[in-house]
Parts: structure tokens; sequence; C-alpha cells
């Protein structure tokens, strides 16, 4: 999936990706590949681990916080966590594997989010 | 049947909970000086002052919070009972001072200093004979004229009091709770700001180790992974055996 940004290139960043010649697009790039929580709780000691880091941290802020449906995250994080675990006792600590359980739990999560929210919006119409 | 003398011995032991050690020593507070600031901050003035002030407010409530934990029904107070009428007649004296509002909580508090001595001179301190209290053979407390006061009308030891603080506070149980649910207690939320430097001179640097240093960084990742574990008692668990472990590393 594609998408173009307008985003505004602070200072600091911009001095730091002129002196160290990287392009904010390559930066950002590698930054985003990074955020996955199938990676992040799938290989606990790896140190590719900031970006989703930053990532949880930014849930803990309440303004963000706030729009997140709990009851769901408490459901699909409870599955995320069994399908990893499962994938890791039938599959030997074979992280890909887990990666993919845990993708797939992930997914159906983002499915009821949509879900809830469309019914959330139908039901003021 | 207790003697006198043994049971005086008791009341003067305070007992320091582990997970209140572990909390002091991750908030770089020794645990005197952290009972002394909640001692310091529970006055009469603010039992009976309706207006909210930091600190103060939290701790003038837990001497109360812990008799209706306890399920005890409010008893004359047996060290007042020679005083009953002074005794009236400050607590009169201090209400109206908590309505002054030309005054500000501050300067109230100090008015109200002369009449909790007053009562202090005249009551039996039954609950509290001694005004120091030894935590170990260097660290004592010191016990405020308020804070004694506040003992007797409950019927209180300040041995009591102060173990159900610290008993009240658990750094793990409060991070654990952080985004899932519930606001902090009285002494929890008292404890917390003392945690963040209330209370606390103002001069006082904290210096940190390497190895402090590392575990600093280690428990902020921790909090953060911990947002898949959904439940509050097995994150608490998972924390307070991390904070424990650190502890016991830096302290064996």
């Amino acid at each position: 999936m594609k998408t173009s940004m307008n985003i505004n290139l602070p200072e600091d960043f911009t001095t730091l990706c002129t002196i160290y010649q990287i392009n904010p697009e390559t930066f950002i790039q590698a930054f985003i590949e990074e955020v996955s929580f199938p990676t992040f709780y799938s290989r606990p000691t790896a140190t590719d681990r900031w970006a989703t880091f930053f990532f949880l941290n930014l849930l803990r802020k309440v303004d963000v916080s706030i729009n997140i449906n709990e009851e769901l995250e408490d459901e699909y994080l409870n599955k995320f966590n069994t399908a990893l675990q499962s994938s890791f006792d039938t599959n030997g600590g074979d992280e890909t594997a887990a990666q993919s359980a845990g993708r797939r739990v992930m997914k159906k999560w983002m499915k009821a989010v949509v879900a809830e929210r469309a019914r959330y919006l139908t039901d003021y119409l | 049947m207790e003697t006198n003398v043994q049971s005086t011995d008791n009341h003067q032991l305070i007992e320091i909970p582990m997970e209140f050690k572990v909390a002091c020593f991750i908030s770089k507070i020794e645990v005197a000086e952290a009972l002394q600031i909640f001692i310091n901050h529970a006055t009469f003035y603010d039992t009976l002052s309706k207006e909210y002030i930091e600190g103060y407010s939290e701790a003038s409530g837990i001497h109360e919070t812990y008799v209706q934990s306890k399920g005890l029904t409010p008893a004359p107070a047996r060290g007042l009972t020679g005083c009953n009428e002074l005794f009236v007649r400050s607590l009169s004296d201090v209400i109206k001072l908590t309505k002054d509002k030309k005054n500000t909580a501050e300067a109230k508090r100090k008015k109200s200093r002369p009449i909790v001595k007053t009562i202090f001179k005249a009551m039996k301190r039954v609950h509290t004979p001694s005004l120091t209290i030894y935590l170990d053979e260097v660290a004592t407390i010191h016990l405020s004229e308020d804070f004694c006061l506040m003992c007797e009308i409950q019927n209180i030891y300040p041995k009591e009091c102060l173990e159900y603080f610290m008993n009240s506070i658990s750094l793990a149980d409060a991070h654990a709770r952080r985004d899932l649910e519930g606001a902090a207690d009285l002494p929890l939320s008292l404890f917390l700001k003392i945690g963040s430097g209330f209370g606390r001179d103002p001069q006082t640097k904290v210096k940190l180790s390497d190895i402090e240093i590392d575990f600093f960084a280690a428990m902020n990742e921790k909090l953060l992974e911990l947002r898949r574990v959904r439940g509050v008692e097995q994150r608490t668990s998972i924390l307070r055996e991390f904070y424990r472990s650190h502890y016991l590393n830096m302290n064996h």
C-alpha cells in the first residue's frame, strides 16, 4: 500500500538528515518498516525494536488512548499472545511462523475495529 | 495477657514491608524520609478543611481511611477523656479557621498550630507515649503534635497508621494499573507525589549508578512491552518480580 503525505519537517530532523545525507523519505520508510507487534513480541532481544517502542509510548499518551476500544484490545491481544505462544510451542522457536500467526490475529483485530467503527457511525444515521 | 511494657514495645516496633522498601529504593528516597514527609503533612487543620491542598489533603486523610479499612466504629477518644471541653472548643476554633476566606491555607494551618499544641499538652498520650520511633539502629522518625493528636482522636497507634500507609504502597501495582483502570487511593497518591519530589529538599540531587541507569531504561521498556498483558494481577506480578530483583541485586 502506498500513500502520499504532507508533513512538517522539524529543524533538528532536517539538520540530521542533511549532516548524514539521509533522505527524509528513506528515514521514514526504514522507521515504519520496523513498527510491528508480531516482530516486536516474537523477538524480545532484537535491536530493531525501537520503532515499536515509539509506537507503544505514543499509545500511553492520554489523547491517543481515548480513541482505543479497550474491549477489542483485551480480546485480540489475548488471542495474539495465545497465537504466538502456540506457534512457538508447535514450531520450536521459529520466529517467522510466530510472526505470521501473530499477523493473522492483528488482521482480524483490525477488521473487528473497522466493523465496530462502522457500526458506531451507522447507529447515528 | 500482655503487660503494659510489652504492649508499648510492640507498638513502637515498625515493620517495613519489602514492597515499600523496593518502592522507596526505586524512587530514590530513604524509608525514613518518606515516612517523615507523610507525618509532616498530616495535620489536624487539613482533616477539617474542605479545600484540596496538594499532599496535605492526601496525608491528612490517611488516619481516617485506615480506621475505615479496619471497619471500626468510632469510639470516644481515650486520650481526650480528661480534656473534652478543651477539645470541642479547639475543634470549633479550627473549623472557624478553615472557613476564613481571607488567609491562605498555609497561614491558617500555621494559626492552627498553637491550638493543636494546647490540646496536645492537655491530652493523655495513650497511643503516642513517645515522639520518636526507631526504624533501625540509625534511622528514626519524629511524630508531630498534629500526628499524635490525630492518632489519639482515632484511638490508633502511630505504628498502625504508618504500617497501613506502607502496606498500601506497591509501585508494581500502581504501574500495572496506569493504562488499565482506577485512580490511586490516598496513600499511593501521596507516595507518588513524594516520589516526584513533593516535600523533599529541592536541592537534593539524585545520583544514579550505571546499573541504575540501565535499570530505569529497562523499566521503561518493560512498562511499554506490558501493553500486551491485559490483566492487572499478571502485570503486577511481572513488575513486582522485576523491581524486587533489582532491589535485591543492589542491596545484597
